[in-house]
């Protein structure tokens, strides 16, 4: 799974919260391009697979806005 | 899923995260860039049966809502900040330099004002010091009485213990 978050909205104290946040859920990986935050996540229950990217990526929108 | 393209130049990225905020509850929401100057806002429902026109056009609306508050919180932010400041300490200093300007020369004393009561031809400055002297001698000797009375009990118990012993 793989999640790209554009640097324009999202920052990093953010995206690295979000991952703190979220990391013993699953296995999570961060690198980044020119205009992205690349986020892959791995090794996640399949309970939560449905909902975990999208939870994910409210709970990154809430910490960017934060950080604002 | 829904997805709206919003421009930049209309509702700032503030304005849209804002908006966002009050959604984030109930529906899953990702940001991302469309072109330059414009951004997507996906909206996907939590709930399979949920009206995603109705959330779309709450959101738009919302939209609004935010931006002419961060317009308005824009305009009124120098207000803001000097109500906030003399409710701390710019009062204060008002006070301060008011005080020792003295213009319209207030803290001035009467006396030193009008020069014919400096001199005092009736003598009633004179009087009024002398009873003031009197009323201090009087309490002077009130307290010398109220001492007097007081019994020293330092005194009671040596002459008891003393007392004990010759017993």
């Amino acid at each position: 799974m793989e999640i790209k978050a554009n640097k324009k909205i999202y920052n990093k104290k953010g995206v690295e919260k979000t991952i703190e946040a979220y990391e013993h859920l699953g296995r999570i990986g961060l690198s980044e391009d020119k205009n992205y935050f690349i986020i892959r996540i791995e090794n996640v229950n399949e309970e939560i697979k449905k909902v975990f990217k999208d939870e994910f990526c409210n709970y990154l929108l809430f910490e960017s806005s934060k950080c604002l | 899923m829904e997805t709206i393209i919003l421009d930049t130049n209309i509702y700032s990225l503030r304005s849209i995260l804002s908006a966002t905020f009050v959604f984030l509850d109930d529906y899953y929401i990702f940001l991302d860039q469309a072109e330059e100057g414009k951004i997507a806002v996906q909206i996907k429902s939590k709930e399979k049966e949920a009206d995603l026109k109705k959330a779309v056009d709450d959101f738009k609306n919302e939209l609004i809502n935010t931006s002419l508050r961060l317009k308005i919180s824009k305009e009124n932010k120098k207000i803001r900040e000097a109500i906030v400041s003399s409710a701390l300490y710019g009062r204060v200093e008002e006070l301060k330099t008011r005080h020792t300007a003295d213009p319209e020369g207030i803290c001035i004393k009467w006396e030193e004002a009008n020069n014919k009561a400096s001199k005092d031809s009736q003598r009633i400055c004179e009087s009024r010091n002398n009873n003031r002297f009197e009323n201090i001698t009087h309490r002077g000797f009130n307290r010398s009485c109220v001492n007097a009375q007081k019994p020293n009990y330092t005194k009671m118990f040596k002459s008891k213990e003393n007392g004990d012993k010759s017993q």
